[in-house]
């Protein structure tokens, strides 16, 4: 037969005493999270100031750069190279841009048969084309200077406008549609730089 | 009985102790950790922005400028005025075809410049007169006058013996910037790309003599048929 004990203590003070253990347990646990809670605010407070040095530090470095960039010396410099590289970016474009007149007008009086006049050569309203005017004594010479055009590699086509027989002067007038082969700009800036090599 | 109103029973004040802590715990979460945290995602962010614009802005554009010549700067300023100047000096222009004219030894007619100062051009109406090898001079030095010259609307007329030609001579000219930006703007050394514009630019004011133009080249054939030929 088990024995069991009989509990002398009277249920009042009992129930005091684990009132009291509740309650000290209580504050024990609140004093606990309370200095958890001041070493995360004490983290906090570091990490705070950590990032705030770095931060500064960041800050006062920007400035100083900043001031020797603002410098007046430096600042003439800056404009001059922002001068100079708005001047070449624009050269660049002019000096690519192809110009066909110089290699066009080198050539384009070889390719005339002597009887052959020319009257005008114009611009046309299109870019790339030329209206040609000129006059010849037969047609073996028109013939001649149509042939000529065609097979010379700075036209792409040459189309007869206008064919006239002038019987009072024994001569035929006629008008020719001349349509340029667009150069490539690099080709175009190589000829003139070997040339003006050459120049005086 | 009064006495055991006023007391309060020991689970009470357990209950209290812990409210007040939750309620320090909320206090100090919502008036100090959070406001920090907060402030903390900030300077970082600040200092990052900050490290890379002294990195990727402000270091290497100081790096840059204080390697350049100033003297070299100088000098291609100037090659690149009398390119292009920054002005439409008008006058210039006139004088500048009356030279191009004399070197080609073609006649020159009347010349009215004037500047265009929205398309940042100045034009002038041309007509020159000469036989086709002056023409052709007049034409390739034009090409090489030490300031940026073009032809447009071109034509090309017989006049007795001579040829006149006719055409509109634009000259463009490049403002100064009127800002340089602000500190942080990006600015680019001169490369390679810009070292050939200047050679360029330096290769300008060579003109041709009559003699040398007037040369014929040969040219290749390009197999085409003559489409008039049967």
């Amino acid at each position: 037969m088990e024995f069991q004990g009989i509990n002398l203590l009277p249920q009042l003070l009992q129930e005091q005493e684990w009132e009291l253990r509740a309650r000290r347990r209580a504050a024990g646990g609140a004093l606990l999270w309370l200095i958890l809670l001041a070493l995360l605010c004490g983290g906090m407070f570091y990490w705070q100031e950590q990032v705030y040095r770095q931060w500064r530090k960041t800050d006062s470095l920007l400035r100083e750069q900043s001031q020797l960039l603002n410098q007046s010396s430096q600042r003439i410099r800056e404009g001059k190279l922002r001068l100079i590289k708005n001047k070449i970016t624009f050269l660049r474009q002019h000096f690519q841009r192809p110009n066909i007149y110089t290699p066009f007008f080198t050539s384009f009086f070889n390719q005339v048969p002597s009887g052959v006049e020319i009257l005008s050569l114009r611009e046309g309203q299109k870019p790339d084309l030329f209206e040609l005017a000129a006059l010849g004594d037969d047609l073996e010479q028109v013939e001649s200077l149509i042939d000529n055009l065609a097979q010379w590699e700075l036209v792409e086509k040459v189309t007869l406008q206008s064919l006239n027989y002038r019987l009072d002067r024994g001569e035929i007038s006629f008008e020719l549609l001349i349509k340029k082969t667009p150069l490539p700009s690099s080709e175009v800036t190589k000829e003139n730089n070997d040339e003006g090599e050459k120049g005086t | 009985m009064m006495r055991a109103k006023k007391e309060l029973k020991p689970h009470q004040s357990s209950f209290l102790l812990l409210l007040t802590v939750f309620l320090v715990t909320v206090g100090i979460i919502f008036f100090y950790l959070y406001p920090t945290w907060q402030k903390i995602q900030d300077w970082q962010k600040e200092t990052r922005a900050n490290n890379q614009t002294l990195q990727n802005e402000i270091q290497p554009k100081l790096n840059l400028l204080r390697s350049l010549d100033e003297a070299k700067l100088d000098q291609a300023i100037q090659a690149l005025e009398e390119a292009l100047p920054s002005y439409p000096y008008e006058a210039l222009v006139m004088q500048e075809l009356e030279e191009l004219a004399a070197e080609s030894s073609v006649e020159l007619g009347a010349l009215k410049a004037t500047a265009n100062e929205a398309a940042n051009i100045v034009t002038t109406p041309l007509l020159i007169k000469g036989d086709k090898e002056e023409i052709i001079t007049f034409i390739k030095n034009l090409e090489r006058a030490k300031r940026v010259l073009s032809l447009e609307d071109l034509t090309l007329a017989r006049e007795e013996d001579r040829f006149v030609l006719q055409a509109k001579v634009v000259a463009p000219y490049q403002p100064v910037p009127q800002n340089l930006g602000d500190l942080t703007s990006k600015l680019q050394a001169l490369d390679a790309r810009d070292q050939e514009v200047l050679a360029q630019v330096a290769r300008l004011n060579s003109y041709v003599s009559t003699e040398s133009a007037a040369s014929p080249t040969p040219l290749p054939s390009t197999g085409r048929d003559n489409p008039f030929r049967p």
